[in-house]
């Protein structure tokens, strides 16, 4: 899908294929992998490597959004990002900012964050909308109804495809009316975020639906909950599920999806990058039949 | 669990293949000691203090040992005296240790002690409180997304070369050439931008 996002750095706005965005998580609790990277050390080490292995996009958070999670202060946020942030985007990695708080957005963007991902499309902090369009960075919003302590409560849906189009149109609105150029926005359906597993099944397979709303989509897939009953080894081992993160990468990358948000890059990088030579040689085959 | 399921456990958090983690096992088991230079800048602030609490956190990094410090050097900026953006002066030195960290394991540290110096990048040759280039690590030559060794632009960089020169006058720099010689080819132009500095009465260095 051939949607453009004003404001990315010219070499992802050009990419010409799905984005792979590396996710580094400066958390003690995140739920796939939590305390690994509280070390600034660590988390900037990881961070490289996830640049070096193929990630368009490292997103840094402080904040652990998984079910039944408790908010963390905005100063201890602050405190774990900034130094990641900071640290990658000066080796001259894209780094976006994952935070539901705006003053963690403007902060981060000031030490070099190039993307704000705010997996409550501006919900959680009044303050967002604005912040946002005072930055003029590209934005992720992402479909959310509410903190992860009460997240699992909200996942009723009568039609899940069409009432995420609506809510995030709704997102997309807000943004605009506060002045976030919607040219700037990329946004997720937030698999997993008040979503059961069946949720999270046909919101994958309502991919053109979600693109009727004429934005970019990034996909949240990996290592979730509702990828582990297809997992035959470890189905309580959240790394057990990275062959089908990938595969749904493959998938998502061929219907045209923005960009995927994983842990495991390198195996995602190398299936878009499959994507990306099918998709080269079905045009050479169209031109040959011309 | 499988084989994979294991790597993707790992510290690094990668699903390496096989062949690199077989040489990561073997490097716990044998850690291979390099020698690793690195040059230090700060042109923001006060550069002594500055540049004297990097090199203590150098020596704290885990797997490092420093072997040499150079004097201080007093360095006109790249685009001083009137061509570009007005700088103060930098001050420069060059750091040399022997380490068991990989080069981007080491790089990882050098950019967490740059953010904690309050480094904000504004402009590519802005001013900089605290800036640390690897500068060459063991026999690495590569170029990857975040890291060139050795250092692309040591060559034409006297800032870096004079510094050097003093605590290691024999040092070569794995497919470029002897320091030595990079300095002779140098204008005296560039090598008289860099000066001696020595710290003022009662302050030490390093």
């Amino acid at each position: 899908m051939s949607v453009t996002v004003m404001g990315l750095p010219p070499h992802l706005a050009e990419l010409g294929r799905c984005v792979v965005m590396g996710i580094v998580n400066v958390t003690p609790d995140s739920f796939s992998d939590g305390g690994q990277f509280l070390d600034p050390v660590k988390a900037i080490a990881h961070g490289l490597a996830m640049a070096r292995q193929g990630a368009d996009i490292v997103d840094v958070g402080g904040e652990s959004t998984r079910p039944g999670s408790a908010r963390v202060s905005e100063q201890e946020e602050l405190r774990r990002v900034l130094p990641v942030v900071k640290a990658l985007a000066q080796a001259g990695v894209v780094v976006s900012i994952d935070t539901m708080r705006a003053a963690v957005a403007q902060a981060a963007v000031e030490q070099g964050a190039s993307l704000v991902n705010d997996v409550s499309g501006g919900l959680a902090d009044p303050q967002m909308p604005a912040a946002l369009a005072q930055l003029r960075v590209p934005v992720v919003a992402m479909h959310w109804r509410g903190h992860g302590d009460v997240m699992h409560t909200q996942a009723t849906y009568t039609d899940v495809v069409a009432e995420v189009v609506v809510e995030l149109g709704q997102r997309l609105h807000e943004l605009g009316n506060a002045g976030v150029d919607p040219q700037r926005v990329i946004l997720d359906p937030g698999l997993g975020f008040a979503k059961e597993a069946e949720h999270n099944w046909q919101l994958l397979a309502g991919i053109s639906a979600l693109h009727t709303m004429g934005r970019p989509m990034l996909f949240g897939a990996s290592r979730k909950r509702f990828l582990a009953p297809l997992v035959t080894a470890g189905p309580h081992d959240p790394t057990a599920r990275d062959a089908a993160t990938t595969a749904l990468t493959a998938v998502l990358a061929g219907l045209g999806a923005w960009g995927v948000r994983v842990h495991q890059v390198a195996d995602n990088a190398d299936a878009v990058q499959v994507v990306q030579s099918l998709t080269h040689a079905r045009f050479r085959l169209q031109e040959d039949q011309v | 669990m499988t084989i994979r399921a294991g790597i993707a456990g790992t510290a690094t958090g990668t699903a390496a293949p096989v062949r690199r983690y077989m040489s990561t096992r073997n490097q716990i088991r044998n850690p291979q000691v390099v020698r690793t230079v690195l040059s230090l800048g700060s042109n923001l602030g006060d550069r002594l203090h500055i540049l004297r609490q990097a090199v203590a956190q150098l020596r704290a990094i885990p797997g490092m040992k420093i072997r040499a410090v150079s004097p201080l050097y007093d360095t006109v900026p790249f685009f001083g005296e009137g061509t570009g953006p007005q700088q103060e002066h930098y001050l420069n030195a060059v750091v040399v240790g022997m380490t068991t960290l990989s080069a981007h394991e080491l790089l990882a540290h050098t950019l967490t002690i740059e953010a904690g110096a309050g480094r904000v990048r504004r402009q590519r040759w802005g001013p900089r409180t605290l800036d640390i280039d690897i500068i060459v690590h063991g026999e690495d030559h590569f170029t990857d997304q975040v890291l060139t060794l050795p250092h692309p632009r040591v060559a034409e960089r006297a800032f870096v070369l004079v510094p050097w020169a003093q605590v290691e006058p024999r040092a070569v720099i794995p497919r470029v050439g002897p320091v030595a010689a990079l300095l002779r080819r140098m204008s005296e132009r560039d090598r008289d931008g860099v000066r001696l500095w020595t710290p003022p009465e009662g302050q030490s260095w390093p």
